[in-house]
């Protein structure tokens, strides 16, 4: 099944290089607006400019590989989460990064936030996944497993190593487009005008000013396009992945029910970073929610597709139900060819009940002490069946019981 | 202009052999890499065996303070353990391996009469280690088969198994359990 | 949670899976949105006086003079139609309740029969009479 992912990678060249070639020539048409000199020397400007561009693009590049991690994670308000702090999800994450024989188990870090999402980041070696509480509340262990096995499908199939470099390059060439926006509003005139001497360099000047405006406010457009195009295809063949870790479809469908009958938005998540959540954080999923500027597929037809796996959890179930669901097939032939048929786990409920209200009230409790303890609170269970949770910054040696009043004393650290 | 054929009929074949060669060896690369991507998920089962080895004492003790009445039960996991430990040989181990997956088992059905026992904290958490390493163990048993059916199949697919033949890439085989009824397992359920 | 009252970290109390925060120095309470909906649900239809309190279907009164702990918004003092009735406030953007202390005992001698008077009357009954 590893091939899926080399199918995939050829597609990410593609995609960077042609990204690359948009940010080259945005790099070549400004450097040949602002850099030309007076003696209409276009070509200098134009290689200035792409060296300018790629100077910006190497560097925010290397920033995004060493740093990428550590920054999305701080936008998103996550924070990492021990063995000791979040037992069970520490534990499921290892679990699948073994099924996915991932090099390294990814760090886990947890968001506080009431709606439920999920993301990942990294390289295989040097990964992270994120949860929100709000999802760890309602989900049971099997479906935090489809989940977690879902976000190390991403981490295995190199789509978080793609969408940085990709997402780097696409807020390149906004800001590109942006700086050249403001350069115009405040310095070009000027410039223009400084040049306008020289008639014949002064008009070929304002066409090629002409287009690079155009080109300007299109190419971050056409950056988006690309790199929301091909995030759509990845959520399918991180389902898919999920599948064949969990050996249990079932896990991931219903978790993807559950996420999908919430309707709150996550805080924390901006257009940047949409494409890396399991369901999209920004738009809701509506019925025709499959435009051009979509970063994810339909919700339903995910959990759609991966109910038709009739028994089966190898790629080749998943892709004969996406192309009964969909229409056309989602994994190439040559992946096809080496895929085994592979059977799904001997869980037999193919629904699983609705939880009863007292496990929605352990799970919320579980996921709300794992935030309690990262706060460094104190725990003391009371005799009358009251747990006392003490803030750090509780400044008294004795607490007293609400409801029993008996008197426990606190270690003030 | 005998000399000139022979240059590049000459050139062609040596042309030939070098895009001969460079397929040579992209495909024993691509074999090396696979059969340690076996030995490594091999590597993996083992970790996780020896963490269910290093749980059970734990979960023993835990146990021990409220279900004193099941003493046979907890020595007979504590025996296993210690067979497991010391079992020498693919096959041997494999039995004793199962032989403690059967104790563990046993023990988990009789805990479920003591309602105490079942809500302790420290119980609780040893339940959840004990899941996920039987979980780990199915997963890491899972990825190496994985990676041995991807190993093997790249091993007798034509025209990779050319380079596998030349230079002595062996088969692996796959980790099957006797009994259907061991592989469906060691699910805990509480 | 930092308390609206006295500015001060609030204690933890947990209670049969349901969480409240509880001010040690003035003895006020803060009822989390995601605690009341564990309680009794957050139904549009639902008859709990504290579920329409929350969602605006009580009788609001003015803006307080205490802020949200959650999104330091000024509060909304709403009326919970009980007997006698008794006034609480309500966080704007309904992240949550607040009782004051002497909110808290009318609530907890007033409101047994609803899910979240019934609640707070399990943790707090006792404590009533002083």
């Amino acid at each position: 099944m590893w091939e899926a992912i080399s199918a995939n990678r050829s597609k990410s060249i593609v995609l960077i290089v042609l990204m690359g070639m948009l940010l080259a020539l945005l790099g070549a048409v400004i450097g040949g607006v602002f850099f030309a000199g007076e003696d209409g020397m276009l070509a200098g400007g134009a290689i200035l400019g792409v060296m300018i561009a790629g100077f910006i693009w190497f560097v925010m590049t290397l920033v995004a590989l060493f740093q990428g991690r550590n920054i999305l994670l701080s936008i998103s308000g996550a924070r990492e989460v021990s063995h000791s702090d979040a037992p069970q999800l520490y534990n499921i994450v290892e679990e699948m990064s073994i099924a996915a024989a991932l090099p390294k188990p990814p760090k886990v870090y947890i968001m506080e936030d009431k709606a439920p999402n999920a993301f990942a980041v990294g390289t295989p070696e040097n990964a992270a996944v994120a949860i929100t509480t709000g999802l760890l509340s309602v989900l049971s262990r099997d479906e935090l497993q489809g989940v977690m096995a879902h976000e190390i499908g991403h981490i295995k199939n190199l789509d978080t190593k793609f969408m940085t470099i990709a997402g780097v390059m696409m807020g390149t060439i906004v800001i590109l487009a942006d700086v050249f926006m403001r350069g115009l509003i405040f310095g070009g005139g000027g410039r223009r005008r400084s040049s306008s001497s020289d008639k014949g360099g002064g008009q070929l000047q304002l066409i090629l000013f002409l287009i690079a405006l155009v080109f300007a406010i299109l190419a971050p457009l056409f950056a988006q396009l690309l790199y929301l195009a091909c995030s759509r295809s990845r959520e399918y063949l991180a389902d898919a992945s999920a599948a064949v870790f969990t050996r249990y479809p079932e896990g991931l469908a219903s978790a993807l029910e559950k996420i999908s009958a919430n309707h709150s938005k996550l805080a924390s998540a901006n257009r940047v970073t949409a494409p890396m959540y399991i369901v999209n954080p920004i738009m809701k999923a509506h019925a025709g929610g499959n435009s051009l500027f979509s970063t994810h597929p339909p919700t339903n037809e995910r959990i759609k597709v991966l109910r038709s796996m009739g028994g089966g959890a190898g790629l080749k179930d998943y892709n004969e139900a996406f192309t009964k669901i969909c229409g056309k097939a989602i994994i190439g032939e040559t992946t096809l060819r080496s895929a085994e048929v592979l059977k799904m786990r001997g869980i037999t409920t193919p629904e699983p009940p609705q939880l009863p209200k007292n496990d929605i009230k352990r799970q919320t409790r579980e996921a709300t002490d794992i935030l309690h303890r990262l706060n460094h609170f104190a725990f003391i269970s009371c005799p009358c069946g009251v747990r006392l949770k003490i803030p750090p910054q509780f400044n008294k040696p004795i607490c007293k019981c609400p409801r029993c009043g008996k008197e426990h004393p606190v270690k003030i650290a | 202009m005998v000399l000139v054929l022979v240059l590049v009929v000459g050139g062609f074949v040596l042309f030939m052999f070098l895009i001969l060669l460079a397929w040579f060896f992209g495909t024993y690369n691509v074999l090396v890499r696979m059969r340690n991507r076996v030995t490594n998920a091999w590597a993996q089962i083992d970790v996780q065996l020896k963490r269910r080895h290093d749980l059970i004492p734990n979960l023993v003790n835990t146990v021990k303070g409220y279900a004193k009445h099941e003493a046979s039960t907890l020595e007979a996991v504590i025996k296993a353990r210690n067979t497991a430990m010391t079992a020498n040989g693919v096959g041997a181990q494999a039995a004793a391996e199962g032989e403690l997956s059967g104790a563990l088992s046993r023990l988990m059905v009789v805990v479920e009469q003591y309602p105490d026992l079942k809500a302790n904290q420290n119980f609780m958490q040893v339940q959840e280690e004990l899941t996920s390493t039987e979980n780990r163990i199915s997963f890491a048993r899972q990825a190496y088969n994985d990676s041995v059916m991807e190993y093997n199949t790249k091993r007798e697919m034509v025209p990779s198994n050319i380079v596998a033949g030349i230079c002595k890439f062996d088969a692996k085989e796959l980790f099957e359990l006797k009994d259907e009824a061991e592989r469906e397992a060691p699910e805990v359920k509480f | 949670m930092i308390c609206p009252e006295c500015n001060e970290e609030m204690l933890v109390i947990e209670l049969d899976g349901v969480e409240i925060d509880l001010c040690d120095t003035c003895r006020g309470v803060w009822l989390d949105e995601g605690e009341i909906e564990l309680l009794a649900g957050l139904d549009e239809s639902s008859d709990e006086p504290f579920v329409k309190a929350l969602r605006d279907r009580g009788a609001e009164k003015r803006t307080g003079n205490r802020k949200c702990p959650v999104c330091s918004k000024a509060m909304i003092i709403v009326e919970v139609p009980l007997d006698p009735p008794v006034e609480i406030d309500r966080c704007p953007a309904n992240h949550g309740l607040w009782f004051d202390h002497g909110e808290l005992d009318a609530v907890v001698a007033a409101a047994k029969n609803t899910e979240v008077g019934g609640f707070l009357n399990k943790i707090f009954g006792a404590d009533t009479q002083t």
